[in-house]
């Protein structure tokens, strides 16, 4: 796996290097759904694993979108280049928000990509308000930090996707100060909200 | 401007991009809250919403477009040389949230009036809907605006009278006709015209037409032509089984073109009442017949009637004369007879003593004899001769002679008590006393014999009857005048009369004491009196064995 150069995000002109970390927050389902599947087409196309956790997403929609862009989602899947999660089912395992057992999930996908010879892993995971009732979930800040410091050394790139509508506004700001890119308006900006790591978790 | 940070001057900005996606003024102020901290110079930051803090230690900023204040920010400012810098920029930005907050409660504002409106349209969908579904009156959801437009353009053409318009070319009409779209029917217009399903009727539907209901839709036309308000009329169809339909049809003529697009017709069902209409004027028509023909059959049977009771009353005249000429001759044949008799008797006297004369055999004694059985005779003759004058008087009595009496005035009380003291002999034989009751200044312009008649029979009725085998009694007479009538009231406490006594009394030669000298023709005399001379009316009351009662009614003037 060469980790060098940019990589395609698929809803966006703007190529990122591998291992970036970027929260989009949105406000409108079709423009989650418009960015996810881009993003992961665009993913497969560059021959990287994609994994996506998303609490409502049409698997017919994703074989549809990938029909219409010459790929076949049904081999891809069968080939394991692309897993679709349920949110839960991946952040919440025995109802609860671990950040140690995501952190090591993640440097777990990234290496089975690396060694499974693929051009790179990405993710894109869609949080739900869910994280705020469940043991562990306010630790989210520090494992967004963590993810942060985590792709530095395995860069699975990633989007983490907030729905402005189902998030208190102080929340968004936080999570906007632990992403150092944001989505903005379609564009891969840098976050001027963001706060490094080391200094956000004070190691 | 050289201790700005671009990157924080960047931050705000960039806020802008963000609070935007977030739903409502709270969360943005908690985003912008939390934002702000990251200003360089400032301690603790709040907000209120609507209405002002009083923590003079801030610096407000408040959120205010239009004089409308959405919020206030409360900076606590740590390093005022660091933070002023900033000032303009946070105001700037909350600029920027005072026309997104307005946007927002707009928004709300929109959003509420939608969710009320789209819930009222909900409500009279629902409504229009189960009307419209649930109706028993038959509706139809028709589209006019077809219609409207060729008759607009009809209009703005040299057409000035659209009825003259179809008389010259009836095929115009259907024309006409077929520009209505017939976008829905309910349950009911289903029903009525047999139909199973919308689709069915609507290709069948040229069956149901009939020569009425073309008409009907002609006038339709012509009251939209007019602008009327609402058009209504009775019509007629065939369902698809033939059957005659009748209804009342009525539509709201829609006045703009998007009523045009939406016309409700509503056709109530009058079949059942036509119906009955129909049976009701077919029953008039036979009871009409029947009573004509009840008519005829009764006048033939009035005539009948009529002939019959003039043929009765014939008969009853020649009965009663029959019966008056039998009363008569029975009471004229015994003196008459006895007249004849004894004439004869006498002649057979007169050839005896001529026979005696003659053969020379006439002797004093035998002369003796025959003059004593002559004179015998002759005292009969005469009674017999005066009983036969006395009844042809009674007869003439009968026929009451009006020109033989004159009207004049009387004291009625002095007249009546003179007639009473004619008969002082036998009241005070009999011991009756007779009171009578009347104003003594009464006086009446009458047929005086008339009266002196009634009273005369009525009195000797009552010495005759009454008491004849009583020793004493009481007469009462009460006379009154009355609304132009005079009213006589006669009553004695002799022995009565019976019921059938009663109904025959005033019958000519009825009498319970004939052979005893009383002819029967008291009461008949009274009874003629009273209603050929004096136009009255007499009625006889009577309670055997205590009492008779005579009333007596008649005008008090008499004009003949």
């Amino acid at each position: 796996m060469n980790n060098e150069g940019n990589i395609s995000l698929g809803f966006t002109k703007d190529a990122v290097p591998k291992g970036t970390h970027m929260c989009l927050v949105y406000q409108k389902e079709e423009e989650r759904i418009d960015t996810l599947l881009k993003y992961m087409l665009a993913g497969i196309q560059n021959n990287e694993k994609v994994a996506c956790f998303s609490e409502n997403l049409d698997e017919e929609s994703v074989r549809k979108f990938f029909k219409d862009n010459n790929l076949s989602y049904d081999e891809t899947k069968a080939s394991n280049a692309i897993s679709i999660s349920k949110t839960g089912d991946v952040y919440f395992k025995n109802g609860e928000f671990n950040p140690e057992i995501m952190l090591e999930t993640l440097k777990k996908y990234y290496l089975e990509s690396r060694d499974s010879g693929s051009n790179g892993s990405r993710v894109i995971g869609e949080m739900t308000p869910e994280i705020e009732n469940v043991p562990g979930g306010d630790r989210l800040l520090e494992y967004e930090s963590r993810v942060t410091l985590l792709l530095r050394e395995y860069p699975v790139t990633s989007i983490c996707q907030y729905n402005a509508n189902e998030f208190d506004g102080a929340t968004i700001m936080n999570i906007l100060k632990v992403h150092p890119q944001m989505i903005v308006n379609g564009s891969v900006i840098k976050n001027p909200f963001f706060i490094p790591p080391e200094k956000y978790l004070g190691i | 401007m050289s201790n700005l940070s671009a990157e924080v001057i960047g931050q705000i900005a960039l806020m802008q991009s963000f609070a935007v996606q977030l739903p409502n003024i709270k969360s943005i102020l908690n985003f912008v809250i939390e934002g702000f901290k990251d200003i360089p110079g400032v301690g603790n930051i709040s907000y209120s919403i609507d209405s002002k803090s009083v923590d003079n230690l801030c610096k407000e900023f408040p959120i205010y477009r239009n004089n409308n204040y959405y919020a206030f920010i409360y900076i606590e400012i740590l390093d005022k040389s660091i933070f002023d810098p900033y000032i303009p920029y946070i105001e700037n930005f909350c600029t920027v949230l005072a026309i997104m907050f307005e946007e927002k409660k707009q928004r709300v504002i929109n959003k509420k009036l939608i969710e009320e409106k789209s819930h009222l349209l909900e409500i009279e969908k629902i409504n229009y809907h189960g009307l419209f579904e649930n109706s028993v009156a038959s509706v139809w959801h028709e589209d006019f605006s077809e219609l409207y437009k060729k008759l607009e353009e009809l209009k703005k053409g040299s057409i000035k009278s659209l009825r003259k318009y179809l008389k010259n070319d009836p095929q115009k009409m259907s024309e006409l006709f077929s520009t209505i779209k017939i976008n829905n029917v309910n349950k009911a217009t289903l029903k009525l015209f047999g139909a199973p399903t919308f689709n069915e009727l609507l290709k069948k539907l040229p069956e149901t037409m009939t020569e009425s209901s073309f008409k009907v839709f002609e006038k339709e036309l012509l009251a939209i032509w007019n602008k009327e308000d609402i058009f209504q009329s009775e019509v007629d169809f065939y369902s698809l089984q033939g059957e005659k339909i009748y209804g009342l049809i009525s539509i709201k003529i829609p006045k703009t073109e998007l009523e045009s697009k939406n016309v409700l017709i509503t056709i109530v069902d009058i079949t059942s009442q036509k119906k009955i209409e129909r049976e009701i004027e077919q029953y008039r028509d036979k009871l009409s017949d029947l009573v004509e023909i009840k008519t005829i059959k009764l006048s033939q049977s009035l005539d009948t009637l009529k002939k019959t009771q003039d043929e009765l009353v014939e008969k009853s005249k020649m009965a009663s004369l029959g019966e008056l000429v039998a009363g008569i001759a029975h009471e004229i044949n015994t003196p008459v007879g006895i007249l004849i008799t004894g004439t004869s008797y006498i002649k057979e006297l007169i050839q005896e003593l001529e026979d005696l004369y003659n053969t020379k055999n006439l002797t004093s004694k035998k002369i003796i004899n025959i003059i004593d059985k002559g004179l015998e005779t002759a005292n009969l003759l005469q009674n017999s001769s005066i009983k036969a004058g006395k009844l042809i008087k009674n007869f003439k009595e009968v026929a009451v002679n009006e020109t033989s009496d004159i009207q004049r005035k009387i004291n009625l009380n002095q007249y009546v008590g003179d007639i009473v003291n004619g008969f002082q002999t036998e009241l005070s034989e009999k011991n009756i006393i007779v009171n009578i009751a009347c104003d003594e200044s009464l006086e009446l312009y009458t047929y005086p014999s008339s009266i002196s008649q009634i009273f005369t029979n009525l009195l000797s009725n009552s010495f005759l009857h009454g008491f004849n085998r009583k020793n004493s009694g009481k007469i009462i007479i009460n006379i009154n005048i009355n609304d132009e009538h005079v009213n006589i009231i006669y009553k004695d406490n002799g022995f009565g009369m019976s019921e059938e006594s009663v109904k025959k009394i005033f019958m000519p030669f009825y009498t319970t004491t004939r052979g005893k000298g009383t002819s029967g023709l008291g009461m008949f005399i009274v009874y003629n009196t009273v209603v050929q001379s004096l136009f009255g009316v007499i009625n006889c009351k009577s309670i055997p064995n205590k009492e008779t009662i005579f009333e007596i009614s008649f005008p008090s003037q008499i004009k003949k």
